[in-house]
């Protein structure tokens, strides 16, 4: 028996030693709580860094270097939808988009798989974590307290204005997060309007903050929101729930009136105010820049720079830009001979068509603009209309049309990657590389004289992504020179500017009937632009008409068309009349060098993204799928 | 608490010294000889007291001699195949010894305990080194395939002496893929078990165990569940010393080559491709430049066969292998050494340097065991290698890859390998050419990236060492002991990297002239080296108690052990900053009544630092039984035919800590990260939420099996297994909508996801020695599984979806696809009508000679709705092997045929792409859809090919091919001479071994090249021819 002891003995050894498992308590270090974070200064300030971290990119950034919702619109088209043929633009154009194909992904340098639904709910929720700790957190300086808790609403404001502005449906509103073993069945959606009341409330909460600014004024503060971010947000989010598609049938437009109203003034009050003049006029007024008059060679110049971090900057008229530059984009973005790469936007004819004459008058009827509504073939002209000819279109237009879009015969100085070919006649012989003035050519082969050849540089291809697929290359955002050899960093994304708000002031006025504010507000834009006033004895219908038109010039490639022509549909409609044929200028040479000027449709191919369920984005598959799930609702977007 | 058990074993040890004995004098002499049942001398019979204190070996007449220090003890003979004999000690012994076909007289090493055959309760499978060694294949793993039932092996590299096989023991038993652990001689290694593997060459291999249901994998606690495979090295037999020397020569060569597709048919492939996509004829080429291709006599015009200008045809293999074996009955030594050389694959024309492949590898082994006093014994295992290679552009073989996959790439009609000397009219230089060519879409070239880019140079070292000690306890109770070891293990890495780069030129498009342009900006540059290193270390720690007695006709042998384990891993992986610990513990207990009656018990108590404090812990037990029916006197009596019956049946619960997740799961993880308000500075992000109740995975393992042996010269094993997991560690987000906030991949993952295996195995095996001079053996293996996804909180898509489901009801790795619609006979748009018939498809514009999806839902619309389960999963359900040979006086053949079944992979991703690069064309597209090939009623075995990736390039059925082969994997063929003749050069035995790896494969492809195996554009397998002399001194 004893040795039966020593065995047990031995037994209860082996089992203590084996139990002592202090061996696998190797705590991670570096590892913190969230609980850890807002006992720390520093650490809660970095909190609201993360709540600043889903900010998208726009502009060329939006994705893939494709300028995402300018080119979903009829304002251009995208030269990637061949060769990207998996990207948003083809899966649009070919009508492929799905919930679980998602056209609309996260901005560029992000998480793929995440869209915006995802990202911006993410940080909806980090700003109510900041927001419920943010008064009790450990920070040394109260003022310092109060302008983060400013901040802090004002992105919680805006991820929910961009999902309303992608998605247009009701959505929850959290306000305090969800834990992670909540009941999600009973999370319930608020509709539109009562999504952007909150939005509003949460703007409103910042402005009553002293601590928060106005505007930034050190460069390290870049991307930080203000007070006028506030203001213009809530311009526009209050617009976009008084317009037909999500209005629910209210009339808002009296209550967006006053609250834009109030917003204007106060940032006129607070020292915002429109670009009005060339500041270097070294490079934007030099006759070799190819801008007509001030008026283009203003608007070049403030859409190629970036607004200063500055008390007193130059630039009074941006009030949000986005962090990161946008790299030289005329080697992305623009004539694609330039860098033998792409061209990315086109600007499509319907956009040049949009730019008035000189004497104001518009080149179309805007009631009807297209006697064939749907296909574009055949325009509309304006009868009153005596500056305009159809085989000499660009001449007497717009100032900002010089600005904004690169047609046949516009001129530009620059290198670029090719040798001119004997059929490239404007420009032929010329090297590759070596600066001097070139004509962009985008005529096309004539097929009733193949033999007059084609451009074979910058001409019109419905295939190739360095050539045009509309007759146009975007110029807004670029420098007149870069090309080969010289580089220019582009300005970084405006995404909220005083000319928007104006815009947005106008539409309201107009619709709320306060119809002389309303021509006071779009002349304004007009006569910064060197356009005469639009003639104040027009009736409600068609001043609402001119203002729209006058929002797509002067608000041309910068994203908003898309979400215009969507918010002025009603909700049953779609975009067949605007979306659905997109058209080129189709222009051949004649021998003698002259050219002749018609229109054609792209890739003779119809997009396919104009029906009702293209009114809205799709909320991801699986989201839905799980929604369904919980609560049994159905919380997807028509159509889809 | 190293420190604790090292104590303990340091006290045992010196306790054992105080009763130290040296062996006495000499009491008695014995004598004899041991012979098979038709009288011929058995040499290499080893020969031991109960106890194994003494051990002797039988000569090549079969004769033994030795003193002893003890009298009338009872000596037991053994020998690999043949019946366990006893005899009591006395001169002039004659033994005759039986074969034993049921392998009853062996004993099964099951990692941390042994046991008989005999009286085994649990499903393993064995193979011993001898049958290992007919392989051509030098790294241990690549010679496990169809030898042992219940092991699934997938190839994945092929590339001689940088094979890669994937073991799976019974399929997947948990969703996370998991493939088997190594035990070797005792040690457990539970991470780079792969790559420890490979540092063992087969011949100094006694013999493998895979351990395969729960039970015997209840031990090794939560690395226990996907199995293990268990490795003993070969020890030393006492006697004089025995030298064995092998020399061989193998010649590699590849087993398949993609087909030469020649410059007129790539021009008109391409043609044709550009056709199809509406772009009009001759598109690429002209009539006149086919015309010329075919001529084949202008330069301008080339025919380069790249593949054939790269790759030599053969490439050698060259091994020496000596072994020696001896010792007394104080010290008993095996020591191996193992010299190998790889040599080259390429043609290679850099003067500066050597951008060849090559690799030495040498292999050392001792083993020695010694017993250091009557009652403590010990051991010292001494292993290592050291690995020198030289590879082109990649390390580890990865530039091999790519220069045999960019091969592919090359179009035959591209002038190369490099530009052109010209010369001026004067007969002078102009431009010494000798530049890389290339085109505008590869950009790279495959002579570029042997010739021009350096090498790589590794110089790995391994070694492992292993101590351990037993000491025999019965001055407390007879058959106890206690015993512990120590493992360590460094493997280290030194790579010398040379760079270099070169400038590409492209052709221009006029093919009249042969001008050259330069792409892109890449110049030829200088070499320069770097040099890095990676290496990462074990350690391990045992200690044992052992307690094994007879009662009369109970017997009783149990185990009782700790093992405390840590790795340090300094690769790559950046995550492993901290060691990995885990500590093993168990107990296992195993009784037999009268051999009639066996029960095992099994205890495992493990924990890893993967699971929070509280749950780190998990006990599994595991039990079998076993009646040894064949052993019952009834059945002995009534039915002496019936040479062996043995139900048996077990259950056991195996963990599992490998789910794949974050190694620290149970916490939160808030990181620091750099923010983008540069004022704000950092940003914080909740990077994951932890779990802290997360615990190890347990798999609840049934297996049922039995054992049937007739007239001792067949015998059957069966067993049926089935494996559930009801705790499994998976993210749930189901029912989570991402509107709450948290990233989903941020979601704690929770024990709580079902999964279910389950499969047979059957094991045939006939011997039949017929007379003294012919025996015939043959036999096979079959082994089947199937898993199942249960629950894994998928939300299913909704009712417009064919298969709303894709995980849950399906195996690990199910793919998803459309299904061809064959209802026209070839499946593909063969008319106008057809097309415009069609439904929509969603990822672009079907043409002629497209596939015919079908629209499952009826929806009108071909898109992701449609999908339907194609293949079934990741592994093949059937795993096979045959083997058999027979063998007359000096001559012996064997054989081993191995397969798998209803196995289907996606061929599409593999191999026929053939809008890659310039268009990569082989023999699939030869019989492509073409309006013309149609209307003239020819074999099309492919749609309409394309120069981008047309709708046809979905996963669909039609690419999903059957990859079920048989393959004759070895043969080998041996004559020794005559003893008479081996004599003369001082040899025991001299033996003439031939041998085939590889030889043929018989699949449902029906290429000529594309591999059922591996892929397209990796290296292929290779066949093998091996020579080898074998000499016993």
């Amino acid at each position: 028996m004893k040795h039966i002891r020593y065995i047990l003995y031995t037994c209860i050894l082996f089992l203590a030693g084996s139990a002592c498992s202090d061996e696998l308590n190797q705590a991670p270090s570096g590892k913190i709580s969230l609980e850890e974070v807002f006992e720390d200064n520093e650490r809660t300030m970095y909190y609201l860094n993360t709540c600043y971290s889903k900010i998208p990119n726009k502009g060329v950034r939006y994705f893939y270097r494709s300028f995402g919702p300018v080119c979903w619109s009829d304002d251009a088209w995208d030269a990637d939808d061949m060769d990207v043929n998996w990207a948003a633009s083809a899966l649009l154009y070919n009508g492929n988009a799905s919930a679980s194909s998602h056209p609309v992904w996260a901005v560029e340098g992000e998480n793929l798989q995440m869209s915006y639904w995802e990202n911006y709910f993410a940080m909806i929720r980090s700003c109510g974590i900041f927001l419920m700790n943010i008064d009790n957190a450990k920070v040394n300086n109260e003022r310092d307290r109060r302008r983060w808790k400013a901040e802090a609403h004002i992105l919680r404001a805006y991820y929910y204005s961009e999902l309303l502005k992608w998605f247009g449906c009701d959505l929850p509103i959290i306000r305090e997060p969800l834990s992670l073993n909540q009941d999600y069945s009973s999370v319930r959606r608020s509709s539109y309007y009562e999504v952007v009341q909150f939005i509003i409330e949460d703007c409103n909460a910042a402005l009553a903050i002293d601590e928060l600014p106005w505007r930034i004024t050190t460069s390290a503060d870049a991307l930080r929101v203000t007070k006028a971010v506030a203001e213009a947000i809530k311009a526009r989010m209050i617009l976009y729930a008084a317009s037909p598609l999500y209005n629910n049938g209210q009339n808002y437009w009296e209550e967006a009136y006053s609250i834009i109203k109030t917003s204007l003034s106060n940032l006129r009050s607070n020292g915002y105010e429109l670009y009005n003049k060339v500041n270097t006029p070294a490079t934007f007024s030099d006759p070799e820049a190819f801008l007509p008059n001030t008026y283009a060679q203003l608007f070049n110049e403030y859409f190629f720079s970036s607004a200063a971090y500055s008390a007193t900057p130059v630039d009074k008229e941006t009030i949000y830009q986005l962090a990161s530059s946008q790299g030289n984009l005329i080697f992305l973005d623009g004539i694609g001979a330039i860098h033998g790469n792409k061209s990315g936007t086109c600007p499509s004819q319907e956009l040049v068509d949009a730019f008035e004459t000189i004497d104001g008058q518009t080149i179309l009827q805007l009631s009807k603009p297209y006697l064939d509504e749907e296909t574009h073939l055949q325009p509309n002209y304006n009868p009153e209309n005596t500056l305009y000819d159809p085989q000499n279109p660009y001449e007497n237009r717009d100032p900002r049309f010089y600005a904004s879009i690169y047609y046949n015969g516009s001129k530009r100085r620059c290198g670029w990657s090719f040798d001119e070919m004997p059929n490239n006649y404007e420009n032929y012989p010329g090297l590759s590389g070596v600066v001097r003035v070139r004509i962009i050519a985008t005529w096309a082969v004539d097929e009733n004289d193949p033999s007059a050849g084609s451009e074979s540089r910058t001409g019109l291809s419905a295939t190739a992504r360095s050539k045009t697929r509309t007759g146009y290359y975007q110029r807004k955002f670029s420098h007149p020179f870069t090309g080969i050899g010289q580089s220019a960093t582009n300005a970084r994304y405006k995404d909220f500017r005083l000319g928007e708000v104006i815009l947005n002031f106008a539409e309201a006025a107009a619709e709320a009937g306060h119809i002389a504010e309303a021509l006071q507000a779009v002349n304004e834009i007009r006569s910064r632009a060197g356009m005469p006033d639009i003639p104040s004895e027009l009736s409600k219908e068609q001043l609402i008409l001119r203002i729209r038109n006058e929002r797509r010039v002067e608000l041309a490639l910068e994203g908003h068309r898309y979400f215009d022509v969507r918010r002025w549909s009603a909700p049953d409609g779609n975009l067949a009349k605007t979306d659905r044929w997109v058209t080129a200028a189709y222009i051949t040479r004649r021998k003698d060098g002259t050219y002749h000027y018609d229109r054609a449709q792209v890739n003779g191919n119809e997009r396919k993204c104009y029906t009702n369920k293209y009114l809205k984005v799709a909320i991801p598959l699986k989201e839905i799928n799980n929604i369904i799930e919980i609560s049994g609702e159905n919380w997807q977007n028509p159509g889809w | 608490m190293i420190n604790k058990i090292l104590i303990h074993f340091l006290l045992f040890s010196v306790l054992g010294m105080t009763f130290q004995l040296r062996a006495q004098d000499k009491v008695s002499e014995v004598n004899g000889v041991v012979k098979d049942i038709y009288g011929d001398p058995l040499p290499g019979v080893i020969i031991s007291t109960w106890n194994k204190k003494v051990m002797y070996i039988t000569d090549y007449e079969g004769k033994f001699h030795f003193d002893l220090d003890q009298s009338n003890t009872t000596l037991t003979f053994t020998l690999a195949g043949y019946k366990i004999q006893t005899k009591d000690t006395g001169k002039d012994v004659v033994i005759v010894m039986e074969e034993d076909a049921h392998l009853t007289a062996e004993t099964v090493n099951l990692g941390f305990s042994v046991q008989s055959r005999e009286v085994l309760s649990n499903a393993v499978s064995t193979v011993s080194g001898k049958t290992l060694e007919k392989s051509l294949i030098p790294r241990l793993q690549g010679t496990f395939s169809g030898h042992m039932s219940g092991l699934t092996t997938i190839g994945g590299s092929f590339q001689p002496n940088y094979e890669t096989v994937a073991m799976y023991i019974r399929g997947l038993s948990t969703f996370h893929g998991g493939q088997a652990g190594i035990v070797i001689d005792g040690i457990l290694y539970d991470s780079y078990s792969q790559d420890i593997l490979y540092q063992i060459t087969p011949e100094e291999v006694s013999s493998i165990t895979v351990l395969k249901d729960g039970a015997s994998q209840a031990l090794y606690g939560l690395r226990g569940a996907n199995g293990l495979i268990v490795v003993s090295t070969k020890r030393g037999v006492p006697g004089k010393l025995k030298l064995n020397v092998t020399l061989d020569e193998t010649i590699q060569e590849p087993s398949y080559k993609p087909i030469f597709i020649n410059s007129v048919t790539h021009a008109t492939l391409k043609n044709q491709a550009a056709y199809n996509d509406g772009l009009g004829e001759n598109y690429y080429y002209s009539e006149e430049q086919i015309g010329k291709f075919r001529a084949g006599n202008d330069s301008l015009y080339p025919n380069t066969n790249w593949h054939d200008m790269l790759f030599r045809r053969a490439s050698h293999m060259q091994r020496i292998g000596v072994d020696a074996t001896g010792g007394s009955d104080i010290v008993r030594y095996y020591a191996n050494v193992n010299m190998l050389h790889q040599g080259s694959f390429y043609h290679t024309d850099q003067e500066d340097y050597n951008s060849n492949n090559y690799l030495y590898r040498i292999n050392i082994r001792t083993n020695v065991d010694i017993n250091i006093t009557k009652y403590l014994t010990g051991y010292i295992n001494m292993a290592g290698n050291i690995l020198r290679g030289n590879e082109p552009y990649g390390r580890d073989g990865s530039g091999n890859n790519a220069i045999y996959n960019l091969s592919y790439y090359m179009p035959s009609t591209l002038f190369g390998p490099v530009t052109p000397v010209i010369f001026d009219d004067e007969g002078k230089v102009k431009d010494p050419g000798g530049e890389v060519i290339t085109t505008n879409k590869i950009g790279t070239s495959p002579y570029g990236m042997l010739n021009r880019s350096g090498y790589y140079t590794q110089t790995n070292t391994n070694i492992y060492g292993q101590t351990g000690f037993n000491l025999d306890m019965s001055f407390l109770t007879p058959g106890l002991s206690i015993g512990g070891n120590v493992g360590y293990l460094s493997n280290i890495s030194s790579y010398l990297s040379t760079t270099q780069n070169y400038a590409r030129f492209t052709r221009d498009d006029d093919w009249s002239k042969l001008i050259f342009k330069q792409h892109g900006t890449t110049q030829n540059t200088d070499l320069a080296y770097a040099k890095n290193q990676s290496l990462y270390g074990y350690m391990s720690y045992k200690g044992e108690v052992a307690y094994k007695r007879d009662f009369g006709a109970h017997h009783v042998s149990s185990i009782l052990f700790g093992i405390f384990q840590e790795l340090d891993d300094n690769t790559a992986n950046i995550d492993a900053t901290y060691d990995f610990r885990r500590i093993y513990s168990g107990l296992g207990v195993q009784y037999d009544y009268d051999k009639r009656y066996a029960l095992k018990f099994d205890l495992g108590y493990s924990g890893s630092d993967y699971f929070p404090s509280g749950n780190r812990f998990l006990w599994t037990p595991g039990v079998s039984i076993a009646w040894i029916a064949s052993n019952e006197g009834f059945i002995k009596n009534s039915l002496p035919w019936l040479t062996m019956l043995k139900p048996y049946f077990s259950y056991a619960i195996t963990g599992n800590d490998a789910t794949g997740m974050d190694r620290y799961g149970y916490i939160d993880q808030v990181t620091m990260g750099s923010g983008i308000v540069r004022y704000l500075d950092y940003n914080t992000t909740e990077t994951s939420f932890g779990n802290s109740n997360l615990r190890p995975e347990s798999i609840k393992k049934y297996n049922i099996g039995v054992n049937l042996g007739i007239a001792n010269q067949l015998s059957l094993s069966a067993d049926y297994f089935k494996e559930k997991m009801d705790n499994g560690i998976y993210r749930s987000t189901s029912l989570t909508p991402s509107f709450q906030g948290i990233p989903l991949n941020a979601f704690p993952a929770t024990n709580f996801a079902e999964y279910e295996n389950k499969g047979f195995e059957i094991e045939l095996n006939y011997l039949k020695r017929l007379n003294k001079d012919w025996t015939f053996n043959l036999g096979g293996s079959l082994s089947y599984n199937k898993n199942i996804a249960i629950n894994a909180a998928e939300t299913p898509n909704d009712n417009s979806y064919a298969y709303p489901y894709r995980i849950e009801g399906y195996p690990v790795g199910q793919s998803f696809g459309y299904l061809v619609d064959y209802s026209n006979g070839n499946g593909m748009f063969n008319t106008q009508e057809e097309l415009e018939g069609a439904p929509v498809y969603s990822f672009g514009t079907p043409r002629l000679g497209d596939l015919k999806y079908q629209d499952l839902n009826n929806d009108k619309t071909i898109d992701e709705k449609d999908m339907a389960p194609i293949g079934n999963g990741s592994l093949p359900r059937y795993f096979y092997g045959v083997t058999g040979g027979f063998s007359y006086r000096n001559i012996e053949l064997s054989f081993l045929f191995q397969g798998v079944a209803d196995y289907y992979r996606d061929f599409y991703s593999l191999a026929v792409n053939e809008s890659l690069g310039e268009g990569r064309y082989s023999e699939n597209h030869l019989n492509a859809w073409s309006e013309e090939r149609w209307l003239k009623g020819e074999k099309i075995s492919y749609p309409a090919i394309s120069t981008s990736r047309s709708v046809s390039a979905q996963n669909s059925d039609f690419f999903f091919k059957n990859a079920s082969f048989i393959r004759l994997k070895n043969i080998e063929m041996s004559y020794s001479l005559p003893m008479k003749i081996s004599k003369t050069v001082g040899a025991k035995s001299l033996k003439f071994i031939l041998g085939g790896q590889n030889l043929f494969t018989i699949d449902k492809i029906n290429s000529k090249d594309m591999p059922v195996e591996g892929n397209y554009g990796a290296f292929p397998i290779y066949r093998m021819y091996r020579i080898s002399i074998r000499a016993q001194f």
